[in-house]
Formats: C-alpha cells, sequence, structure tokens
C-alpha cells in the first residue's frame, strides 16, 4: 500500500515536469525530427550485439496515452546502437535484456538513463554496462503436497547485515506458480535474497471482487517470520535452484455488509456504485489502496463487500463522474468474522461555480483550448474523505460548476490527467477580487458562485545544463530541477528531470522572472518486495534566477557542489 | 406410437447438453444459492473463489464473490429472486463442462460444479540466431471447442510470458484446438514498462503467419509438449485514427478498439481507451498484413451503451492512418411479459400445485440472427446474444444491440411457455416469433409484449435404436412438431433439443398438444456450428420437419403441467430420407 503511495506521488511529478516534452515531440514530429541518440551495450567487456534498446517518454502519463510504438534500435555486432529520428523531449533509454541487469539510473531510478535533448540534437556516448542476472528457482506446495498455482512469487534483497535493500529487476509481473507450482525468477543482481509468496501481515492490501484464497507472507522455506527466511545467495549468472516453499492454509476471507442511505432522511439509496479501502494506518483515518468492482446498491440501498482479509476498511460512495452529494466514509474492522449493519450516509453536497479565464495569450487558437482543460477539487476536511475520481470540465465559454462537495476549504488545481495542452497552467484562484489560498472556504449546503481561476499561458523555454564541483556524479545521483515564478500569484513551480548528461529543459513557461533550484532525488523502483527507503527530504543544491519571455529561450549552466557531503542523495 | 417404458435413464438436469453442473432440488422463495466445488476426483476445492451474478442485469449490483470453505462448499445468500450465473474459479482449473452458453440457477437451487485440471501447451522460443526469446509473451487462441467446432471471435484467453531460457507453459486450457503466438493479440493487454517486441507482428507456432498457423490440440489434463517457436521478429505496422460522435452519459467509461478477421471473428488486436476529457486517438500496434474489421465499443452492458459501425481495413507493408470510427448510441428491445394464468377450473390433476414461478426468473434473450439475410451480419465484436432479465412487474429491457435480426428467445420458469411475441403497438405485425425482429443502428423498440401461459409440459427421454440390430447415428436432435395442421405455421409450437451420447434429451417450456416427434441426424456441417439456428425459423425446413415427422409419425399427446419423463423414442429415420443424408438447415 505504501508503495502504491508512491507510485501514485512518482506519477504526479512526474507528469506536471515532463508533458510538456510529449507535448513538443507531438508538434515537430511534423517537420520530421533529426535528433539522434546513440551508445553502446555491454556486458562486462564484450560488446552485446542484436538486443533492442528502447526509447520510451519519460513521462509516463506520455506513455499510456502515446498513438506510435516505443521507438527501438538494435545493437550491431559491436553493441553499438543508435536511435534516429528522434523528437525534442525527455526519454527513458534502456537495453531491452531481461535476464541480464541494466543499472537503474533513470529520473525515477528504473533500468536505463534518462536523456533530454532538444530538436535536432545528436547525443552520443549513452552507453550501458550491464552484468548478468541471477535466476532463483523452485516450487511450492502447501502443507499437504499439493500443487499451489498461478501465485506470484517475490523477492526481497538484504545486504550483509541483513537490512533490506532496493530492488529492481524486470518483469516483476511475470513471476507466478505454473501448474505444477514451479516458479523461476530471473535477471537478479547478484546478492542476498529473501523469496516469499503471499501478503505481509498488515499489509493493507485489498482485493475486489474475488474471494478465493489468500495465503499470509510465507518464506523459503516455510517460515512467515522474515528473519527466520533461508538467505538465498544469487551470483550473476548463476542459478539458485530447489528454491521451494511451503505455504499454510489460505486465510479466510470475510463479507461486510450494510446500507447506503440519505443522511437526512434515512431513506436507502439505490444504484450507487461503492468500493472500499484499507486504512493506511491502524490510528490515521486515512485511505490506502482502495478501489471498486463496479457493484451498485440494490433497490433496499444494500451493499455488499467481499473477499477481505482481517484488518480496517472503509466503505464509501464511488463517484467516478461529477454527483451533486458525497458520502461519508464509514469505517469498519474486520478480525475474525462477517460484519453487517454498516451504513454509508450520503448528504448533498456544496457547490462552487464560475468561470475559468486564460491569461498571457490573446490568441484564439489558443483561446480554444480551454474546453480542453480540466479542474480538479480537494476538499481538506479533518478526518476521512470519500476519494474523488472525477474531474471538473470546463465549458467552450470558460464556465464550470463543481458539485458534490463536502464543506471546508476547497482547493481547485488543473487536472494532470489527462495532461493540459503544452503551455497552461494555473496561475490563482480568486473569488471578488481576492486571491484564495490555499482553498474556498466553503459551508455545508452552501452555493458558491462567480469564483475566477486564472490559467496562465507561455511560451518560454528554459534549457540548463548542470556542472559538478568538487567531485564526479555517480549515476546514482539524480536531480530534479524546479522552476518557480517569481509572482505571487504562481503558487506552483514547474519540475524538470535532469537527464544522464546533467540536461534539463522545460518549456511552455509564461514570461517573467524564475527561481531555478536543483534538488538531489533519492528513492528507488518500486518492484514488488523492494522496500521503500526514507525518503529524504529534497535540500536545494544550487540556485539560479533568470527571466524568461514568450517565444524564447534562455540557456543557463548550474553549478552543483558534490563537496558538501551532507547535500548528497542518500542511498 | 407412444411407448412407456421405464428405463433407468440418468437425467441431465440441464437442458443444454455438455453441461455437468447439476442441479438438485429446488425449493420455491430460498434466498441462497448453494454449491460445492470439487475437482476431478470429486475431491473439495477449497479456498476457491466463486462469483455469483444475476443474469441479464445492465451494469451491476447483481454480482458477488464467495471463497469456498475447507469441504469445497459455498453459500451465496440473500440473493434476490432471479437467475444467477455460477462460475469457479480455481487457477490451472477448468470448468469440466464446455457450455456453449452459461448455465443459470436459481435461488434455492444446489449446485455442483466439477473442475478439471486444464489442458498444458509448453515449448520454447528461438530466434533466427537460435538464441533464447526472453520475456516475451505467448498467448493460445481457442480456435475450436472439444468437438472440433469452430469458435468465432477467437482472442488469446491464455498467456504467460517466456522465462530466461525462452521456455514458456501456458496452463488452464479448456480442450479444445488453438493457434498459439508470441506478441498475439494484446488484447486489453496493459504494460507500464516497455517490452522488446511490442511492436512486432505476433509470429504463429511454427513461424508463421496467422492462416498457416497450425493447431495444436489439448484436452483438459493432458500435456502438450515441445511447441517450439522461432520468432519472426517482423515489426508490424500501425493501425491508427480518431474516434467522433456520441460518447454517452459517462465519457469516463472508456472504449476498445478492436481489429479482428471479418469471416472467423479472431481477435488480432485490441486497445482499451478512457475517453476522457477530449482523447479521441487510438492506435493498435504491430499489426501484420491483413484484411480486418476494426470496430470500437463502449461495452458495459448497460444503457446508454455505444458502437461505431464495423469498418473494413486493409493493411498491406504499410501502416494505415486516419481511420474515423463514429460512435452511436446502441439499439435496445425493452417490454413486458404477460403471464395468463390457468383458470381455476383448469387446476386439476398435474396442475394442481401452483408451480411459484416468478416473473424476475424470466430472463429474455435477444440472439442475433444472422443467416436471415446475409447484409444484417453483425460485427465481429458483437455478441451472439444479450440477456435482459425480468422484473417484478415483467418489465424488461435488453441493452446495447447493433443494427441486426434478432430473435427473442424467452428462457422460463419450467412451468410457464410462450403464447405470443408481439410488437403491441403494431398488432397486424406477425408473431415476432417467426421472423425476428429487424433492429436498426441505434433502435429502440419499446413495446414488446411476451405473453406466457402458465401449465406448460415437458418431455424428457432416450433415443434408442430402432431395433437390436440397428444403430443410432452419432448425432443427431430430437425435434417436437406440432400435429394440428392450423399449428404448422406457429413456431412457438416447435421445440428442438441436442442429444447427449448417452441419447438422452430434455425439452421444457411446451405448449400443450399433440406433437410429432422426430429424431434427426446432424450432418457433419451443421453439427460443426456452435450455436445453430433453430430448424423451424426457416419456413422450408418447417415444411420439411412436418414431412419427415408425419413420414416416421410418432405422436405425443402432452396436457397441461404434464411432465412426462423416461420416455424412450426409437430412432427411425424418415422414408424417403434413406437414401440421402437429411439436410434440413441449408
Amino acid at each position: 500500500m505504501r508503495s502504491l503511495f508512491r507510485t501514485a506521488a512518482v506519477a504526479a511529478i512526474a507528469a506536471s515536469v515532463t508533458l510538456l516534452a510529449s507535448e513538443s515531440s507531438a508538434q515537430q514530429s511534423k517537420k520530421e525530427p533529426s535528433g539522434s541518440i546513440s551508445g553502446r551495450v555491454m556486458l562486462g567487456d564484450k560488446p552485446v550485439p542484436r538486443v533492442a534498446v528502447i526509447l520510451t517518454p519519460s513521462n509516463p502519463v506520455a506513455f499510456n496515452q502515446q498513438t506510435t510504438p516505443p521507438a527501438r534500435a538494435t545493437t550491431d555486432e559491436d553493441g553499438n546502437y543508435r536511435l534516429t529520428r528522434v523528437p525534442a523531449g525527455s526519454y527513458n533509454i534502456v537495453p531491452f535484456t531481461p535476464a541480464f541487469v541494466v543499472p537503474a539510473e533513470t529520473s525515477f531510478a528504473q533500468p536505463g538513463k534518462t536523456v533530454t535533448l532538444v530538436d535536432g540534437e545528436e547525443v552520443d556516448g549513452i552507453d550501458f554496462s550491464m552484468s548478468r542476472g541471477g535466476v532463483i528457482t523452485g516450487r511450492v506446495t502447501d502443507a499437504d503436497s499439493r500443487t499451489i498455482i498461478g501465485q506470484n512469487v517475490r523477492v526481497t534483497r538484504i545486504d550483509e547485515r541483513g537490512q533490506r535493500l532496493p530492488i529492481s529487476y524486470f518483469s516483476p509481473f511475470a513471476f507466478s506458480t505454473d501448474d505444477r507450482g514451479m516458479y523461476r525468477i530471473y535477471g537478479l543482481p547478484a546478492g542476498r535474497y529473501k523469496v516469499y509468496i503471499g501478503d505481509p501481515p498488515n499489509s493493507g492490501i485489498v482485493r475486489f471482487g474475488y474471494a478465493g484464497g489468500a495465503y499470509a507472507q510465507t518464506f523459503h522455506p516455510d517460515v512467515s517470520d522474515e528473519s527466520q527466511a533461508e538467505v538465498i545467495e544469487v551470483t550473476a549468472g548463476g542459478e539458485a535452484a530447489g528454491v521451494n516453499i511451503k505455504v499454510g492454509r489460505p486465510t479466510k476471507n470475510f463479507v461486510a455488509t450494510g446500507r447506503i442511505v440519505d443522511a437526512d432522511s434515512g431513506k436507502p439509496l439505490a444504484n450507487l456504485q461503492y468500493g472500499h479501502g484499507g486504512l493506511a494506518s491502524p490510528d490515521q483515518p486515512r485511505l490506502g489502496a482502495f478501489g471498486w468492482t463496479g457493484n451498485r446498491s440494490n433497490e433496499n440501498g444494500e451493499f455488499r463487500i467481499d473477499g477481505l482479509s482481517p484488518g480496517r476498511y472503509a466503505a464509501f460512495v464511488v463517484a467516478t463522474e461529477q454527483l451533486d452529494f458525497y458520502s461519508e466514509p464509514t469505517m469498519f474492522e474486520i478480525t475474525d468474522s462477517d460484519i453487517s449493519g454498516l451504513e454509508i450516509k450520503v448528504r448533498r453536497g456544496s457547490s462552487i461555480s464560475g468561470l475559468a479565464v486564460v491569461e498571457g495569450s490573446d490568441d484564439p487558437d489558443v483561446l480554444a483550448n480551454i474546453s480542453k482543460l480540466e479542474l480538479r477539487a480537494f476538499v481538506q476536511t479533518e478526518g476521512l474523505s470519500a476519494p474523488t475520481m472525477g474531474s471538473i470540465r470546463i465549458n467552450a465559454d470558460g464556465s464550470f460548476r463543481i458539485t458534490g462537495l463536502r464543506a471546508g476549504k476547497v482547493g481547485i488545481t488543473l487536472s494532470n490527467y489527462p495532461p493540459p495542452p503544452k503551455g497552461f497552467s494555473l496561475l490563482r484562484v480568486e473569488r471578488d477580487g481576492v486571491k484564495q489560498t490555499p482553498g474556498i472556504d466553503v459551508g455545508a449546503g452552501q452555493n458558491v458562485s462567480g469564483v475566477l481561476v486564472v490559467i496562465g499561458y507561455g511560451t518560454g523555454v528554459i534549457r540548463g545544463q548542470l556542472q559538478f564541483q568538487n567531485g564526479e556524479r555517480t549515476p546514482d545521483m539524480r536531480f530534479m530541477v524546479s522552476m518557480r515564478r517569481l509572482d505571487e500569484t504562481s503558487p506552483m513551480p514547474v519540475w524538470s528531470e535532469v537527464d544522464a548528461r546533467g540536461r534539463f529543459s522545460v518549456e511552455g513557461l509564461m514570461a517573467g522572472e524564475y527561481e531555478i533550484v536543483v534538488n538531489p532525488m533519492s528513492g528507488s523502483s518500486s518492484a514488488p518486495g523492494a522496500p521503500i527507503p526514507v525518503r529524504t527530504p529534497p535540500k536545494p543544491v544550487a540556485k539560479q534566477n533568470v527571466v524568461v519571455a514568450n517565444n524564447s529561450e534562455v540557456e543557463i549552466t548550474l553549478v552543483v557542489d558534490l563537496g558538501a557531503k551532507e547535500k548528497q542523495p542518500e542511498r | 406410437m407412444l411407448t412407456a417404458i421405464a428405463v433407468c435413464v440418468l437425467v441431465l438436469s440441464s437442458d443444454r447438453v455438455g453441461t455437468l453442473a447439476q442441479k438438485e432440488s429446488a425449493k420455491p422463495r430460498e434466498r441462497a444459492i448453494t454449491g460445492r466445488i470439487t475437482g476431478e476426483f470429486g475431491q473439495p476445492l477449497a479456498h476457491v473463489g466463486v462469483n455469483v451474478r444475476r443474469v441479464g442485469m445492465p451494469a451491476s449490483g447483481a454480482g458477488m464473490s464467495i471463497g469456498t470453505d475447507e469441504d469445497g462448499r459455498f453459500r451465496a445468500d440473500d440473493l434476490a429472486p432471479g437467475m444467477y450465473s455460477v462460475f469457479a474459479y480455481a487457477a490451472g482449473y477448468v470448468t469440466e463442462a464446455d457450455p456453449v452458453e452459461r448455465q443459470t440457477y436459481r435461488p434455492g437451487d444446489v449446485v455442483t460444479l466439477r473442475m478439471i485440471k486444464g489442458g498444458v501447451i509448453s515449448g520454447t522460443v528461438t530466434n533466427s540466431s537460435g538464441e533464447p526469446v526472453i520475456a516475451a509473451r505467448v498467448s493460445a487462441s481457442r480456435v475450436r471447442d472439444a468437438e472440433q467446432r469452430p469458435i468465432r471471435g477467437a482472442s488469446p484467453t491464455n498467456s504467460r510470458q517466456t522465462d530466461d531460457l525462452g521456455a514458456f507453459r501456458i496452463y488452464g486450457l479448456q480442450s479444445g484446438s488453438y493457434v498459439v503466438a508470441v506478441n498475439g493479440g494484446t488484447a486489453y493487454y496493459y504494460s507500464s514498462s516497455p517490452g522488446g517486441y511490442d511492436a512486432d507482428a505476433p509470429t504463429y507456432y511454427p513461424s508463421t503467419t496467422r492462416d498457416a498457423a497450425v493447431e495444436i490440440t489439448v484436452r483438459a489434463g493432458e500435456e502438450v509438449n515441445g511447441i517450439d517457436i522461432k520468432y519472426r521478429g517482423e515489426r508490424g505496422h500501425t493501425v491508427s485514427g480518431t474516434l467522433s460522435g456520441v460518447i454517452g452519459k459517462n465519457p469516463s467509461r472508456g472504449v476498445s478498439v478492436t481489429l479482428a478477421y471479418p469471416t472467423s471473428g479472431a481477435i488480432e488486436s485490441s486497445a482499451y481507451l478512457s475517453l476522457r476529457a477530449g482523447e479521441r486517438g487510438f492506435a493498435l500496434y504491430g499489426v501484420p498484413d491483413g484484411e480486418y474489421e476494426i470496430v470500437a465499443r463502449g461495452n458495459t452492458g448497460a444503457e446508454n451503451d455505444f458502437a461505431s459501425a464495423p469498418r473494413r481495413v486493409v493493411v498491406k507493408g504499410a501502416d494505415v492512418t486516419g481511420i474515423e470510427l463514429t460512435l452511436a448510441p446502441l439499439g435496445s428491445i425493452s417490454g413486458r411479459i404477460l403471464v395468463e394464468p390457468l383458470l381455476d377450473s383448469e387446476r386439476k390433476d398435474a396442475c394442481k400445485t401452483k408451480s411459484g414461478a416468478l416473473l424476475e426468473e424470466t430472463v429474455m434473450i435477444a440472439r442475433r440472427d444472422e443467416r436471415a439475410n446475409a447484409k444484417e451480419q453483425s460485427s465481429s465484436g458483437d455478441p451472439s446474444y444479450i440477456e435482459g432479465a425480468a422484473d417484478d412487474k415483467g418489465e424488461f429491457k435488453i441493452y446495447g444491440l447493433g443494427a441486426g435480426r434478432y430473435r427473442i428467445e424467452p428462457r422460463l420458469p419450467e412451468s410457464w411457455y410462450v403464447r405470443s411475441i408481439m410488437l403491441s403497438a403494431t398488432q397486424k405485425q406477425p408473431d415476432l416469433a417467426s421472423t425476428g425482429l429487424a433492429l436498426s443502428s441505434g433502435q429502440r423498440v419499446t413495446d414488446l409484449t411476451v405473453t406466457l401461459a402458465e401449465g406448460a409440459a415437458g418431455l424428457r427421454g432416450k433415443v434408442v435404436p430402432a431395433s437390436e440390430n440397428t444403430s443410432v447415428p452419432p448425432r443427431f436432435r430430437v425435434h417436437l412438431v406440432p400435429a394440428e395442421a392450423e399449428s404448422a405455421d406457429d413456431v412457438l409450437r416447435y421445440a428442438e433439443a441436442a442429444v447427449g451420447g448417452d441419447g438422452v434429451f430434455s425439452i421444457t417450456n411446451l405448449a400443450p398438444g399433440r406433437y410429432l416427434l422426430l429424431a434427426r441426424a446432424v450432418t457433419d456441417d451443421e453439427f460443426m456450428v456452435r450455436t445453430p439456428r433453430l430448424v423451424a425459423w426457416d419456413a422450408t425446413a418447417r415444411t420439411k420437419l412436418q414431412r419427415d415427422a408425419k413420414a416416421v409419425n410418432v405422436v405425443v399427446e402432452l396436457h397441461r403441467c404434464q411432465r412426462l419423463t423416461d420416455y424412450v423414442l426409437k430412432y427411425q429415420t424418415p422414408p424417403d430420407a434413406k437414401k440421402r443424408p437429411p439436410k434440413t438447415n441449408p
């Protein structure tokens, strides 16, 4: 569940940073892009011939939505590759060699490297030094020697002291047991591993629509206590066979039932979609992983949630589109039996309506984009809120209306999914000419009108290069650059990744003065089984102010002092 | 000639042959469906997920998932009246039966589902240099059932990735024939990490394209090894375009775009689009050369569903761009069920006890009738039938229907039979049972009236050779043909059922009356159609049925509420059919 959160956070940052680049790729592609990226793929001192090297936009949102397949080059007999006709943008480059270990050096610690290039740039020397992966294989059975089929087997990597290490290996979803109970995990970095199946205790793992058996976390050979797990040594290119696991009985699942009712009248409400989620921690009323099956309350307002393992949960009404009401999630705990009589209360919500306007352009073609923008509203409340999935469309005339709001401070942002067109960012939200930070106070049942959402548009570009002093940048040092407009109306900085060469860029900036700050990043990939390292708060390592004008480009160089030890990203 | 001999017959509870799920005694007004999931040896399958879902309901609110206990038992409680499907999921297992259409149950039924170990196909994938192809997706599409009948709209249902040795092992396969492909049919396949083969055209076993793919036949419980594939690694083409038109009320629901082979309906590729905020572009990668049909469909089985008209796409050596798929609302058929109760004077003998049948236990099925007019042939993505459950007032609605001709097929409680199916607004309209109902694109038919009557009869029995030194053909169907001359063209009076290998047949929901019984050999061609049209739908075929049935002249009179069981039907060929094989379904 923690990993789920983290993935979401990463995606959000990435979206705000790089969609500009991908948008620009789309435009550039019309005039036949001429950029290229080349390098060499090596295994030790031997070149790796005939492998695919794949280029994908580094922004995961853009990757999901792209309408062209990922670009690909194949290495020649000397291991050299060359990706051509690459549009300007930020990309992840990775050799597709699943049985080998590719160092995780992209901005978000995925295998491969990040490269940001401008139109027509020829980038050379994006080399990869790989090592052979190791293999762990074995069989999973239960206490009665029956084969366990179709269950994922996972590993955790540990150091000499038994501490968990982050791992990143290929294809985390492929390693499930087959009909003989056999599994085979490959492409593992050399090291020490513990192998397990099942869910860690209190993992908050939530299943939807499936009530079959789930297994409690069981390590090789047959223990639930991680400290008792046998450690498997994996060498580069080696194979650890016979790593069998014997699991216990599947854990029993339970059912929660109840009704969805109108909080005022007490009347049952039919045909509402409901969902549930695990509570993030025992003492915090915050949702961890959540979801829904699509099931709706029946004519008596009744709902039913299947497949619950012991733990703390909340159930709520799911709003995938704008509704004019909100629900108060009901919290419950499953211990050793089914639970019934739950009640999800639904209340008529408040609303906010107003106008969205664009600042920074009079061009009708630019202004026409307003209906492609979507807003999101966040209500800051005490206690537990139902998640809101819907985003709010802006009409062609700029008008918008947000309904079904809980009372509280309502913050409004531009939705990042799908990405807004290039150059647009939220400047401020006003009510009666007064800027509303951090949000608009909305009372219960209140309809707030006349809210002005000001969206900025710009075409300025900042490109930059990091230079390093008092040390050499190692591949595991990753940086993000934030660019904040020095104008009280610009609340959010924009972010850029720093690529393997120390390059970064942002397009579509509004004219104005910006403060540029380089921040170190830490963290690792979120492969299953990988522990999530404690995230060090980013400390700025370099700073500079620049002035950006529309339709122009600023090139800057920032110097990062690697001598100051405490400023380095922690491993 | 009615021969009433008591024979010991293994009575299949279902009238659908091939279904071995057994229904035991049903008590009225029960609220639970209970049952047991067992393995091939009858051993309980513990902690298996069982999904119980109301049939013919749009969207949801009708499903629940239960785990079996240590003894393989499950209990789905608090069910509203209605018909339910029961589906068990046990990794690596398949249901022993392979029903063409699912079996349904009502609260009170006790269900035993026997699951058997699915079949296995294993092998390796190597490239032209003989090196293993690693982390490639290998999928199996079931193109024929266990009887070798082609399956329309086959799509890759089971897929696995090759390991670092290039080895793959696809398990949990239902008996049948499969084509196996590396990188085939990217149906609903999401990948957050790029694959090395993403835009490659699929390579089919042994190392070929789809049209030359070698089929692999596997039976549940068996393994076929050595399915070694030489990967071609050819770049496929991209088929892309935009969606336009109406996208329904809830744009967040999404649309799937499917590329299929027009003749087999086999799915080559499909993609899912969220349609959020003006997202209208689609692209399917890795498409090999070929002729396809492309269709976009918002397929939730609910009101306000929408789809595009299918379009032909020819891919030949290059990408195909700029395809515009215009979405339009799908059609629906709604209406009402009326039940003519028995008169008090008719409540005697077999009809003495009230059946307790409920309107909610009625499911209306709109079945595509493709042979009626070739021009109305459905697009490959369209389901062959859609169900709509009736509510307690008898009102029903069948959503998501594309343009085409449909037959209305009520699935009824045993005590009811169909009197008529009419468009009530136009009383002159002939009974739709004999003509079917032609639906234009997006048409909403709202006034269908299905009149049912209480007191249905049923007939169960067994077909045996006419004498000791004759035999029965390997496959045949039993037909009930109305014996009264004035009913000769009343399609609703015709009934038919496939006969199982043991000769047992069962026909329910029959109007009381006199029938001619005919056991008719099924030709090989006819048998190859998995979902045959009812023979009586064609006027010429009806005439032939009449003639053949009269020639054999086995008459049975079924009274109101009568359940004739243990009926023994001697297999006889009609006099003129002895020279040539019967051909009633041209």
